[in-house]
């Protein structure tokens, strides 16, 4: 059901910045609250460089804990800027035009903070910068290239760099807009950021083209991103559950069930906190509630594959390690979480068309979702490590740190941190798109009833 | 109707049901001809049936692994067709309208692979005392015995999805058989077109359609694991089942473009088929190719990179010894053809290019189908209970009976379609009436633009 609301162009500009050119006092509170979740994240990570990697959980076999656990977590939210930015502007979804701004910036920085974690995983960080930038000076030493440890920074920082010109190519139209509604240093600002944009016919269609032609090329790049952060798990043979073919794809898909599940959170939020019910309206949530059933279930599908083949060679290693995630404590209340939270609980919910329109349930539901999907990474890297060995004494366990949680607590504030800074810099709705939705909104009379109707350019 | 600043002409309902319950009516000189032709090589495609079970037998599986082959390939590509008309419905694309019906009667398809598959139930051990997805045995950490396992739930599963595929057709086709009927003078039945009626022929489309799809998957899964993974020691693969359902998809959308390119050359359709659907359909194919050769090395990199020397044995004899140049092609018509043919925006905007890189990816997957059920059927039952594949079968070359086979099968599915279509209008007339009436040209600024209804 469409809900159309027509608003003149003045009222779209004053509405989405409104926050932009004078922000409240809670939002200085909400800033210095998630700021002092980052500098706790900074001060463990501190401690940690000062005492070494001793002060976390992590010992042998289970050397890979909480931080990995988060890195995979991260890259999987990033995954949301490309599939409601990229592919629903390619498919020419109607609905997606609230949403898109968000979903980039909320890649951009979600990928800033997941390739921290490496940086912090490693323990001497100063030793990483030699991985993604090698450099042989007469040591005769060189990455090794056949690793997919090494095409992780690659392929991340590629996927950064084009979420980020993604970003920044959409933004112009809107900076130019602050640029004509502000004076003194903000204007300065904002002039040099616009980069000359007049809003010309010539600077519209390179603006358009430019967004195209970048959503094309950022898929092959969101593709390939999670599936070689995948393959640092699939292509080793030594870890019982991990050498499986269907990694990639399953890791591709359940990245973006986080990351739209993310979206919506990030909506929902946003609505509340900048009154903005006229843009993001129950049909959005409707629609992506849709999308997200979809999605769960091809997930679904990949993790039955997953799990089930994972039995298929009736390995006794293999089978100790679904012992222990499905039936042994501490892990069984956590897959059963994982499973509900991830799947059943939410798309239940979503089935029922008043769920998909209810703003407080698609919270809940969006939320549900993205703790399970953070169990699921969880799950899959701490039992099958857990279980490496092949002899029973050599079986370990994993008690994570305050320092690891204080860490991984500290990247989520300092996602929202850089989100609530943006939000204050730059409008989370693109203005551009909305006066463009409403521009092609049109009419048809069909019968007795006016259905509404899209102009198409073909 | 006159075309407007270089869109396709307009018609009305009435002009549009009047012109297809015409031609609906009649059947031309060129339809009887290749009636008789797929007919006549569906017969030899049973002879050489007759002749190899008359030879072989089915005690061993080796001779019939082009036969398994061709069984796969129709369920991969004409039985699979239908997700076209159920995803694009679903997905509320406008640009579906002329090819769903074209979709929905490759359904009737199903009735040969059901009628297939069944000797091939008798090629294939119980799954009990070896490694399958049923994990039953007494010595392998049995989950108790499943009764009829494997065989009982695959054709299960298939005969599942053919009736789903059918009732859909039925269903669809519902309303349009009344119009033809009423036409022709004749008694319409129960279908008066109530507002309740169009409500519960939308909702049981949708609500078969999601059924239908979800078998699709699972019967795919099903029989390409049961019927060629299971059945090659040591051949653990997860992405595979996933594969052939990515396949299924790929080879349902070929044969639809494909029959639409057909129809609007030789059925003289040009005014209903136009270029913008063979543009729009091309992006999803362009798409599904580059997900074929991504599920394809999701695969092989886990392989290939352990160096492990089962899983190095299993490359070999799937892509890069035994059946290397089946791989080869199927690769080749798989993903690179298509992808350098329609990597060009000039060849997605025409209705030869989607069509070309059609051909090329069904026959792609045939290739593909020979290569796994060849090398899977040439495993002896004596060998499938072993860890590891340890001796790599030698090349399993058809022979005329094969050969025979292959092109009846084919034949076999272009013949029950073409029999169909004299059943059932073969353009839905329901949905291109609706989309006449939800598409309009309208003046905006100073160019004509299509404006297009969103009715949910």
């Amino acid at each position: 059901m469409q809900e159309r609301v027509t608003r003149t162009h003045e009222e779209i500009n004053s509405e989405l910045l409104s926050f932009n050119l004078k922000a409240p006092m809670w939002y200085w509170g909400l800033v210095g609250f998630m700021g002092t979740l980052a500098l706790g994240a900074a001060i463990s990570f501190g401690i940690m460089l000062n005492r070494g990697m001793g002060v976390t959980g992590m010992n042998r076999p289970v050397m890979w804990g909480l931080f990995l656990t988060d890195f995979i977590f991260w890259i999987g939210i990033s995954h949301a800027g490309v599939m409601l930015s990229a592919i629903l502007r390619l498919s020419k979804a109607e609905w997606r035009r609230p949403a898109t701004r968000a979903a980039e910036v909320l890649t951009v920085f979600s990928l800033m903070v997941a390739a921290l974690h490496p940086v912090v995983h490693a323990g001497r960080p100063w030793r990483v910068i030699y991985w993604v930038f090698p450099y042989d000076f007469a040591r005769g030493l060189w990455v090794n290239v056949r690793s997919p440890l090494v095409w992780d920074p690659a392929a991340i920082f590629t996927y950064l760099t084009g979420s980020t010109l993604f970003v920044i190519v959409a933004l112009i139209p809107d900076i130019a807009v602050l640029r004509d509604r502000t004076r003194g240093v903000r204007h300065k600002i904002y002039r040099a950021l616009a980069l000359g944009w007049r809003g010309t016919p010539r600077q519209w269609k390179l603006q358009i083209v430019a967004g195209f032609l970048l959503s094309a090329l950022l898929l092959p790049v969101f593709v390939s991103v999670h599936s070689i952060v995948s393959w640092d798990f699939a292509v080793n043979i030594g870890v019982e559950g991990w050498h499986a073919t269907i990694f990639a794809p399953y890791f591709v898909i359940g990245a973006v069930h986080s990351g739209v599940s993310a979206v919506v959170t990030m909506m929902i939020v946003l609505r509340g906190m900048f009154k903005w019910d006229k843009y993001i309206r129950p049909e959005h949530l409707d629609s992506l509630g849709r999308l997200l059933i979809v999605i769960a279930t091809a997930w679904l599908f990949f993790f039955f594959i997953e799990f089930t083949f994972a039995l298929f060679s009736l390995e006794s290693q293999e089978i100790a390690l679904r012992d222990l995630q499905v039936f042994t404590w501490p892990f069984w209340p956590l897959f059963l979480a994982f499973i509900v939270l991830g799947y059943i609980f939410p798309v239940s919910m979503w089935l029922s068309r008043r769920v998909r329109r209810s703003i407080k349930w698609m919270l809940i539901t969006s939320l549900a979702v993205n703790v399970g999907m953070w169990l699921e990474r969880f799950l899959i890297i701490i039992p099958g490590l857990a279980r490496k060995q092949p002899l029973t004494f050599d079986w370990g366990t994993y008690h994570p740190s305050i320092f690891e949680i204080t860490i991984v607590v500290g990247a989520f504030g300092f996602v929202f941190f850089l989100l609530l800074m943006f939000a204050k810099v730059f409008p989370l709705i693109p203005l551009f798109d909305i006066k463009e939705g409403q521009t092609l909104a049109d009419n048809i009379q069909v019968g007795r009833r006016s259905v509404p109707a899209l102009r198409i350019e073909e | 109707m006159e075309r407007r600043n270089g869109h396709p002409p307009e018609f009305t309902v009435a002009e549009y049901v009047k012109d297809l319950a015409n031609r609906h009516a009649i059947t031309g000189p060129r339809y009887r001809r290749w009636l008789w032709i797929t007919g006549l090589l569906f017969l030899s495609g049973v002879v050489g049936f007759v002749a190899r079970a008359a030879i072989d037998g089915f005690d061993e599986r080796q001779p019939w692994g082009y036969f398994a082959a061709t069984m796969a390939f129709l369920l991969t590509t004409f039985v699979s067709a239908p997700v076209v008309a159920v995803a694009f419905r679903m997905a509320g694309a406008h640009w579906r309208r002329p090819m769903v019906r074209i979709a929905e009667l490759y359904s009737v398809v199903g009735v040969l692979v059901v009628v297939m598959f069944i000797p091939m139930l008798f090629m294939v051990p119980s799954a009990h005392n070896r490694r399958t997805m049923w994990f039953q045995g007494d010595t392998l950490g049995s989950m108790g015995k499943i009764f009829g396992a494997p065989h009982v739930y695959d054709i299960l599963a298939l005969v599942a999805v053919v009736i789903a595929g059918l009732a859909m057709l039925w269903f669809s086709a519902k309303a349009d058989r009344t119009q033809i009927r009423s036409r022709a003078g004749e008694s319409v039945g129960t279908w008066l077109g109530s507002w309740k009626q169009w409500n519960v022929l939308w909702k049981g489309l949708v609500m078969l359609g999601g059924l239908y799809f979800m078998m699709l998957i699972m019967t795919q899964a099903l029989i390409s694991i049961d019927f060629s993974m299971a059945l090659v020691p040591g051949w653990r693969d997860a992405i595979f089942p996933a594969q052939q359902a990515l396949a299924s998809l790929h080879g349902g959308l070929a044969i639809t473009i494909l029959t639409l390119y057909l129809l609007r050359r030789y059925g003289h359709m040009e005014q209903y088929i136009h270029m913008e659907h063979f543009w729009a359909a091309s992006k999803i194919l362009l798409a599904l190719s580059l997900l074929w050769f991504y599920f394809w090395w999701s695969g092989f990199i886990v392989f290939w990179y352990g160096r492990t020397p089962l899983e190095q044995n299993l490359l070999d004899l799937l892509m890069f010894k035994t059946y290397k140049w089946y791989f080869y092609l199927a690769f080749g018509l798989s993903f690179l053809a298509p992808l350098l043919t329609l990597l060009w925006n000039s060849v997605r905007r025409s209705t030869f290019g989607p069509t070309l890189a059609s051909v090329f990816i069904l026959t792609g997957l045939l290739f593909d189908k020979m290569r796994v059920y060849v090398a899977a059927f040439s495993i002896p039952n004596a060998d499938i209970t072993d860890h590891a594949l340890a001796v790599l079968p030698a090349t399993n070359i058809p022979d005329v009976f094969d050969l025979m086979m292959v092109v009846g099968g084919i034949s076999g599915a272009v013949f029950l379609f073409l029999l169909a279509a004299r059943v059932v209008p073969i353009m839905s007339i329901w949905e291109m009436s609706q989309g006449i009436k939800l598409r309009t040209v309208r003046r905006f600024l100073r160019i004509d633009m299509i404006v297009m209804g969103r009715s949910e």
